[in-house]
């Protein structure tokens, strides 16, 4: 499988299209809805960036199939170490849109206490672990979760998900190496250019499994991580995969491209399209509504979690900030 | 009671800890054959996977450690000398330090950087290094030398249970010089909390790790020369126990920092600095610091750089004679 591009969308067609036999027909459909939704999530994030809003975002745009792709092969228990480009993949978990908009405005409902940027989500209960500012530092970290998982015994896997600057990392090394060395339940998605030359001979020298897949087939993608994934789950080791997407944006239509094959498996049409876009709209809605309505977290709030207690300076300090703060808002105009 | 070199008291710490809670574990490079053999008989007695023998690459150790942490471990990472952090400082310092923080309290990262530190066994500019004040300057951080191995194993066990990450300074110039009186079995020394080991009256000598000792003997001089020295011994930088030291310069008047780092933001600074905004109406002199150099120590300058009994002596005398 190595070096050879996994696809499925672009598979020669003969006859009636169908689904390959490993994936459902509700599997399918859940990915494409996850994915609309997923854009249409993106898209109200890049809005409130040109209305000042978010001072700050990355876009997701064209990482969908990638992201909800691989999210998909997930089970509950299993980890997630995402990039900034998965939003697809924290809708995919269970977060909800609202949660995600909270995050966003760094609410009291947001779950990292509006602490983090726009695209640095972080959910216990859906085993999401935040990125920091680094780009490959989740690799060798959830290298070390499924080291974890491996001692837990209970077949749990971890995925991390980076893009083509990480392989210049140390990390990103240190982290396949590690997992390489120690059989670890470790799935590592990386983002690459299709003109790049991909990661097989990377993965061979750290001692991991290769593929390579079309990232902008969502089919191809769950396909991919699966099988990754259940290696992984048999303790058979790690798989490094290449998603590979178009230098060219014209090439960058993921929801068309499964759109259009669901419409040839006769799963899906131009109603129930408009249907789906509508429900999400006005999902989408709602949740900001309810979003924009959270209070922001206290100054007390940002003092806390730097250790599990506040320390005797950390409080003493939070007084001299809430002076600081009070004085200024008495001498505002 | 056993009588155990600093080495083998943390051996004998990390025996308990990993006997009895299995989420600790070990790893660093060549844990199989250490430098320093801390971690001697414990891949034996718990296996490989608990045992984690690592190719040379601070950025793996530290970096698959916190990702252990977050995932339910208590790792306990190794690295051979202090110096070698700066290769894993990112993942100290923007990953270890932060990862509670950055989640809202959802996350947190339990883990021990164990760091063999200081001068004084010539090993040269670039493994003799005492860093500490890199990481007392990083909020989520805490930071504990022990000077004696009572402490080093009663500390070493409350670090492993702390829920957050803990910078653990070994003075290497201690593993088998330092020698003493070791209780069997589990206890705890508490972090954050400094020990009064010589009561005095007229001068406060504040020190951790190595210099402890140096202090000691430095205050008996004093003696004889009829001025009576408290020696406090820190054993926990981050967070400081400013009480016991400020209630110590309240009683003496005059503040001694002894530190073998570099002089320049060594965390001595920190401790002068605290002392003078919370205490300036008790002191009878300037705050003096005995450090090392803004310079880095090779083996040729090794004695003269660390702080030496006669130069805490001349300073012990500096704040007296004011």
């Amino acid at each position: 499988m190595t070096g050879e591009l996994v696809t499925v969308l672009e598979r020669p067609r003969k006859g009636k299209v169908t689904l390959p036999p490993e994936i459902g027909e509700s599997l399918a459909v859940g990915l494409y809805r996850r994915m609309v939704q997923a854009s249409a999530l993106d898209r109200l994030a890049l809005e409130l960036q040109a209305r000042g809003t978010l001072s700050f975002y990355v876009s997701g745009a064209g990482a969908e199939a990638r992201a909800v792709g691989a999210a998909g092969a997930l089970r509950a228990g299993d980890w997630l170490f995402p990039s900034f480009r998965d939003l697809g993949a924290v809708l995919a978990l269970g977060v909800p849109p609202e949660q995600v908009i909270a995050h966003w405005l760094g609410t009291s409902d947001d779950p990292a206490l509006g602490r983090t940027l726009p695209f640095q989500y972080s959910s216990r209960s859906q085993r999401i672990v935040p990125p920091s500012a680094a780009t490959a530092a989740r690799v060798v970290q959830a290298a070390g979760a499924a080291h974890a998982m491996k001692l837990a015994g209970e077949q749990q896997v971890v995925l991390a998900v980076c893009g083509d600057a990480a392989l210049l990392s140390g990390d990103f090394h240190a982290g396949l190496a590690f997992a390489g060395r120690f059989s670890a339940p470790l799935v590592v998605v990386a983002e690459c250019r299709d003109d790049a030359p991909g990661n097989a001979s990377v993965a061979a020298a750290h001692g991991v499994a290769a593929a390579r897949v079309d990232g902008g087939d969502a089919l191809a993608v769950y396909l991919a991580v699966a099988t990754a994934v259940a290696r992984a789950r048999a303790g058979s080791g790690s798989t490094l995969i290449d998603a590979v997407l178009p230098r060219a944006s014209a090439g960058r239509d993921p929801l068309g491209r499964l759109r259009g094959y669901l419409e040839a498996c006769g799963l899906w049409s131009a109603a129930l399209e408009a249907e789906c876009r509508a429900a999400i709209a006005a999902e989408l809605r709602e949740a900001l509504t309810r979003a924009q309505a959270a209070p922001r977290p206290t100054l007390a709030e940002c003092f806390r979690d730097v250790s599990r207690e506040p320390s005797a300076r950390q409080q003493e300090q939070l007084r001299l900030a809430q002076d600081a703060a009070s004085a200024s808002d008495s001498n505002d105009p | 009671m056993t009588s155990s070199t600093f080495l083998q008291a943390l051996n004998d710490a990390l025996h308990t800890e990993m006997a009895r809670d299995a989420r600790v574990v070990v790893l660093g490079e060549g844990l199989g054959d250490p430098v320093f053999p801390v971690t001697r008989g414990l891949a034996a007695r718990f296996g490989d996977d608990r045992c984690l023998d690592l190719p040379p690459s601070e950025a793996m150790t530290v970096g698959t450690a916190v990702g252990m942490a977050v995932a339910g471990l208590r790792p306990v990472p190794e690295l051979q000398f202090a110096d070698f952090s700066f290769a894993a400082f990112d993942a100290i310092v923007t990953e270890a330090a932060r990862m509670r923080y950055r989640s809202g309290g959802q996350w947190s990262c339990p883990l021990v950087i164990r760091l063999p530190s200081g001068g004084g066994v010539a090993a040269g500019i670039d493994q003799s290094q005492s860093p500490e004040a890199h990481f007392c300057h990083t909020p989520g951080l805490k930071v504990v030398c022990p000077s004696n191995p009572h402490d080093a194993k009663g500390l070493l066990i409350a670090a492993i249970r702390d829920d957050d990450p803990v910078i653990f300074l070994e003075p290497k110039a201690l593993y088998r010089t330092s020698r003493g009186e070791v209780p069997a079995g589990a206890y705890e020394v508490p972090l954050g909390q400094a020990a009064v080991v010589r009561s005095g009256d007229d001068v406060t000598l504040v020190t951790w790790g190595a210099m402890v000792e140096v202090c000691e003997t430095a205050a008996a001089r004093a003696d004889e020369l009829g001025l009576s020295v408290e020696v406090v011994d820190l054993r926990t930088l981050v967070p400081m126990d400013e009480a016991t030291v400020l209630r110590s310069v309240e009683r003496t008047g005059r503040l001694v920092v002894v530190s073998e780092a570099p002089s320049t933001c060594g965390f001595a600074a920190e401790i002068s600095a605290t002392v003078a905004e919370r205490a300036i109406e008790f002191l009878e002199a300037p705050i003096v610091r005995v450090t090392g150099f803004d310079v880095p120590c090779p083996v040729a300058l090794e004695r003269v750089y660390r702080p030496d009994v006669s130069r805490v002596v001349a300073a012990i005398e500096q704040v007296v004679d004011f």
